[in-house]
C-alpha cells in the first residue's frame, strides 16, 4: 500500500531545496500583466533539471522541451535559468536558497511566461519569478489540460454537483491560452 | 485540554518543534539516513539562521551605481542617501531589544557584477536581465552540520574562509570577504547573505526614500519599506499571511509577502515592523539566551523570556486524521482584536536526491512528523485561529516547503476556524467559538490542539477571475442564491448545522480595512430571472461586516444547531426556497484610500472558457434589496458553510 501510494506521490516538491524558498518583494501580476511582459510563452515540457555554478553565483537549469509557442520565438529546446541550487560536492555541502525562484520537476508538462536571461547564454528566466510558471495537469479522459499556478483556489466538483473549495487555483489550459492570445491581440487605434 | 506550565523558557524552546514558525528552510541531510526511495536520504526541513560567532553581521555596500539608477526617469538618488535608508531599515531589527540579531553596512565594495558566493554579503542595487521582482535576499546555507576546520576554502577562491586566529567572523586577512572561526556549525547556518535591488530599465524599480516621494506609481516603491522587509529575510523570517492587523488597521506585517506600490500609505507602515516581525526575531534569536557572545544581556537588552511567553499546540486535519504541515496559527490579542503573531504548522521531512538535487514526498506518515506549533506572544489573553494557506492571500509557495508540503497532500481545504478548548473536534456546534488562551511571560500555555472541522462547504462557482465592481454605487447588495436542494443534500432527510458564510472580499489599496455595511444569511424566492430576497428579517445580519484582503472572510453564526433546525422546518413547511448570502458595500461615499474605489467581491466567469458553470445564483441591487438583477456573467464568490450535526 505504501509502495502505491509513493509511486502516485512521488513528485519533485522542487529542486525546491535551490529554489523552495521565497524572500522576495514582488507585485502580484495578472495572466495579461504577465502577457505583456514577458517576451516567450512557451508550453512544453521538463526534460532535465540540474544545479550549475555560473561564475561564482548558482543557479539551476531547466530544460524545457517545447511543443507550443504563444509569444515570441522559440526553438525546439529551451534553457531555463532557476537562481539557487545545491552543491554536494563542495568541501561542505550548501544551499544557495532564492525565494519566490520557481519550482521545476522533471517530466513536468509546464505553462511558462519568460523574459531573456543574460546569465547563460540564449537562456530565459520566468515572468514575475514563480507567478508565470504553471503546472499542466490532465484532468479528463479526453485529455484537456489545466494549469495550476499555486496562487488561487482549487475547486472540486463533487458527485452531487457541489463546488467545494479545495487547494491550489487550476484553470483550463485553453482558457489561459485563449486570454493570453486575445491579450496579445492587436487592438484598433 | 489546556495546560499551562510553570517551566521556563529557554527549556520550552529547546523541547518546541524546531521551526515551527515563519521560517525560512533549508533541507538537513545530516547523518545520511536512508529514506523510503531506494539511494535517497531523509532531509530534515529545518530553519536558516545566523550563527552567534558571525553577529553582527557585517554587510558592503556595492558602490559601483551612484547615483542609483532611476528606470523612470533621470536618477536622484545618491548611494549616501540610499545608505541611509539601508542602515535605519537594520536599525528596525537591530533595536528590537529582546532579539540579539544584529546587522550592519560597514564598509563598500566594488563589483561590476551581480551578486555571487563570495563570503561577502552585498547589498547591490544590479540583478540579472532575467531578475524580475523588485528585490530579493538570498542566503548561502549549511545543508548538513559540518565541523569547518582553519584553512577550508568553501566558496572556492582559492582563499581560505576558516581561520583559527579568531573567535569570531572577520576578515583577519582583510582582503574583503568574511572568515569564520574553525568549529561545528549546524546545518542551516547562513554563510552569506546577499540582498539586491532591481533598477533595470527594463523591469526596475524607481526607489524613493522621502514620505512625499510615496505615490500611486507602480514601478516606484520606498526604499525602506522594501529593505526592511528584505532584511527580515537575510536574518530567516519568512512570510506571513497577516495583511490586515485589525478592524481598523488595514496594514499587515511587514513579512507579508506582497507591497502595494500604488498605496503610498500601505509602502510607509510597510517600513514599521509588526508585533508578528518583532516576536519572531525575537524567538529565533532570544535575548539573554547564553551566558557570553553575543545573545548575553547587554545593556540596554530585554530578556526574551522576560516579555514573552509561548502558545503551543497542533493541528490535525478533521477529515484526512492526519497532522497537517503548514496551517497558519495566528494568535489575536483579546483586548485590541489586533492579530499579534502567526505560525505555521507541522515538522515536516523530505526525501532527498542528492544528484541532481531534488526532494520527493512519499506519503504524510513519512513527510509530516507532526503537526506542532509554536507562537511567541507578550502577556496577555489571546484567541487562536487557523486558516489555510489555499493561495489567498498568499500561496504556498511564497512561504515554506513545510507549507508546500501541507498543499501537496491535499491538506489545504479546511476552513478557518478558532480554538475552543473542550469544545475543539471535527464535529463542533460553533465553529465560530474561541476560548480564551492566556499567556504569561517566560512561560508556556500549552495544548491549543486544533482539529479541523469536517465541514460542507458550498461553493458555486470556480477560480477567481476578476474582482470587482470598481464602479459600483453606495450601498451596492450583493447576494448568492442557495437552493435548498443543497441544503438538504448535506444530511438528507436530517438535521445541519449551518455555521457560517464566507465572503471573499478584497480593497484595493492594502492600507484599507475592506469593511461592508453589512452581511446577512436571508431568505428568498427565485422567478425565472427575477430574485425577491427578504434582506427585511434577515436569518443572521451583521452591521459594519470586515472582510479579508484577498481572502475569504467568515460571518460565524450565533447558534448553527437552532438555525439549521429553522432552516430544515422552513424547507419542510415551503416557507424557505432559498438561502440567500447578502454582502452590502458602504452606503456613503467616499470610500477609504487613495484609489477611493469600494470595497470589492471575488468574482468568477467573464472569460472564453470559464471552469465551471455560470450558474444564474448571483444577483446585485443597487435600490437597497427592493429589485434584484441576476448576473449571467459571473459567479459571486460566497460559501455557505454547514456540517451534519
Amino acid at each position: 500500500m505504501r509502495k502505491a501510494a509513493r509511486a502516485a506521490l512521488c513528485l519533485l516538491v522542487a529542486a525546491l531545496v535551490p529554489a523552495g524558498l521565497w524572500a522576495t518583494t514582488a507585485v502580484e501580476m495578472s495572466t495579461d500583466d504577465m502577457a505583456h511582459t514577458a517576451s516567450l510563452i512557451v508550453s512544453g515540457r521538463v526534460t532535465n533539471v540540474q544545479s550549475t555554478w555560473v561564475d561564482r553565483d548558482l543557479v539551476t537549469l531547466a530544460t524545457i522541451s517545447v511543443s507550443e509557442v504563444l509569444k515570441g520565438q522559440a526553438g525546439s529546446e529551451i534553457t531555463v535559468v532557476i537562481p539557487g541550487g545545491v552543491d554536494m560536492n563542495r568541501p561542505v555541502p550548501v544551499a544557495v536558497s532564492v525565494p519566490a525562484a520557481p519550482q521545476f520537476t522533471d517530466n513536468e508538462s509546464t505553462l511558462l511566461f519568460l523574459v531573456d536571461e543574460d546569465q547563460v547564454q540564449n537562456s530565459y528566466a520566468v515572468v514575475g519569478f514563480s507567478q508565470g510558471k504553471f503546472t499542466l495537469e490532465p484532468v479528463a479522459a479526453d485529455g484537456d489540460k489545466m494549469a495550476r499556478q499555486n496562487t488561487s483556489d482549487l475547486n472540486l466538483q463533487r458527485p452531487s454537483g457541489m463546488i467545494v473549495r479545495g487547494g491550489a487555483k487550476a484553470v483550463p489550459y485553453e482558457q489561459i491560452k485563449k486570454q493570453i492570445l486575445r491579450t496579445l491581440a492587436p487592438r484598433p487605434e | 485540554m489546556r495546560k499551562t506550565f510553570a517551566m521556563t523558557l529557554l527549556a520550552a524552546l529547546a523541547a518546541a518543534p524546531a521551526f515551527a514558525g515563519g521560517s525560512l528552510e533549508n533541507v538537513n541531510v545530516t547523518g545520511d539516513v536512508p529514506s523510503p526511495i531506494a539511494g535517497q536520504i531523509v532531509g530534515k526541513l529545518i530553519g536558516n539562521r545566523w550563527d552567534a560567532r558571525c553577529l553582527p553581521a557585517p554587510y558592503v555596500l556595492n558602490n559601483t551605481q551612484d547615483p542609483i539608477p532611476n528606470p523612470l526617469g533621470a536618477p536622484f538618488l545618491s548611494l549616501a542617501t540610499a545608505k541611509t535608508a539601508l542602515d535605519s531599515s537594520f536599525q528596525s531589527w537591530n533595536q528590537i531589544p529582546t532579539s540579539f540579531m544584529e546587522s550592519h553596512i560597514g564598509g563598500t565594495v566594488s563589483n561590476p557584477g551581480t551578486r555571487a558566493f563570495d563570503f561577502k554579503n552585498e547589498i547591490t542595487f544590479r540583478t540579472t536581465a532575467g531578475f524580475t521582482a523588485i528585490a530579493s535576499s538570498q542566503s548561502t546555507v549549511l545543508i548538513r552540520d559540518s565541523n569547518l576546520t582553519a584553512g577550508l576554502d568553501i566558496d572556492g577562491d582559492g582563499d581560505s574562509d576558516v581561520s583559527s586566529a579568531i573567535a569570531t567572523c572577520a576578515d583577519v586577512d582583510n582582503d574583503g570577504d568574511v572568515e569564520f572561526p574553525p568549529g561545528l556549525y549546524k546545518a542551516g547556518t547562513i554563510l552569506e547573505n546577499d540582498v539586491q535591488f532591481n533598477t533595470k530599465a527594463s523591469n526596475g524599480y524607481r526607489f524613493t526614500v522621502a514620505n512625499a516621494d510615496a505615490d500611486t506609481v507602480t514601478r516606484s516603491v520606498d526604499l525602506e519599506s522594501v529593505t526592511v522587509h528584505e532584511f527580515g529575510h537575510s536574518l530567516g523570517l519568512s512570510h506571513v499571511q497577516n495583511n490586515n492587523d485589525s478592524a481598523t488597521d488595514g496594514n499587515g506585517a511587514t513579512m507579508f509577502p506582497f507591497v502595494d506600490t500604488g498605496d503610498p500609505a500601505s509602502e510607509i507602515a510597510q517600513r514599521d515592523l509588526g508585533t508578528d516581525d518583532i516576536a519572531f526575531a525575537s524567538f529565533y534569536y532570544p535575548e539573554g539566551s547564553a551566558a557570553s557572545g553575543v545573545p548575553a544581556l547587554q545593556p540596554g537588552d530585554v530578556p526574551f523570556n522576560s516579555v514573552y511567553g509561548l502558545i503551543r499546540g497542533s493541528v490535525t486535519h478533521g477529515v484526512l486524521n492526519q497532522p497537517i504541515a503548514g496551517a497558519s496559527v495566528m494568535a489575536v490579542d483579546r483586548n485590541t482584536g489586533r492579530e499579534f503573531a502567526s505560525a505555521y504548522s507541522g515538522t515536516t521531512q523530505v526525501s532527498y536526491r542528492p544528484s541532481p538535487a531534488g526532494s520527493f514526498l512519499v506519503d504524510p506518515a513519512f513527510n509530516i512528523i507532526n503537526g506542532d506549533f509554536v507562537i511567541p506572544v507578550v502577556q496577555g489573553n489571546y484567541d487562536v485561529y487557523v486558516e489555510p494557506v489555499d493561495g489567498q492571500p498568499v500561496p504556498a509557495t511564497s512561504i515554506s516547503t513545510t507549507v508546500q508540503i501541507g498543499t501537496l497532500f491535499g491538506q489545504h481545504n479546511f476552513n478557518e476556524e478558532f480554538w475552543n478548548g473542550n469544545n475543539e473536534g471535527a464535529i463542533e456546534k460553533r465553529a465560530g467559538e474561541s476560548k480564551n488562551v492566556h499567556v504569561n511571560p517566560g512561560k508556556v500555555t500549552s495544548g491549543v490542539n486544533i482539529v479541523t472541522n469536517a465541514q460542507t462547504t458550498i461553493s458555486n462557482f470556480g477560480a477567481r477571475d476578476f474582482v470587482g465592481f470598481t464602479g459600483s454605487p453606495a450601498g451596492r447588495m450583493y447576494a448568492v442564491q442557495f437552493p435548498v436542494s443543497q441544503i438538504s443534500a448535506v444530511n438528507p432527510g436530517g438535521d445541519v448545522l449551518v455555521h457560517a458564510g464566507a465572503f471573499n472580499t478584497i480593497v484595493s489599496d492594502n492600507s484599507v480595512v475592506p469593511v461592508y455595511s453589512e452581511a446577512m444569511l436571508t431568505t428568498g424566492t427565485v422567478a425565472g430571472t427575477v430574485a425577491t430576497i427578504d434582506v427585511a428579517n434577515p436569518l443572521e445580519k451583521v452591521t459594519g461586516f470586515v472582510g479579508q484582503d484577498n481572502d475569504f472572510a467568515p460571518l460565524y453564526f450565533k447558534n448553527p444547531h437552532e438555525l439549521g433546525k429553522r432552516v430544515r422546518r422552513g424547507i419542510e413547511d415551503g416557507s424557505i426556497q432559498n438561502l440567500f448570502l447578502v454582502l452590502r458595500i458602504p452606503t456613503t461615499t467616499p470610500y477609504p484610500g487613495v484609489s477611493g474605489v469600494a470595497p470589492l467581491v471575488g468574482l468568477d466567469g467573464n472569460v472564453a472558457v470559464n471552469d465551471s458553470p455560470i450558474f444564474g445564483y448571483s444577483f446585485f441591487s443597487d435600490d437597497g434589496g427592493a429589485t434584484w438583477t441576476r448576473t449571467n456573467t459571473y459567479n459571486f464568490m460566497f460559501s455557505l458553510i454547514l456540517s451534519q450535526p
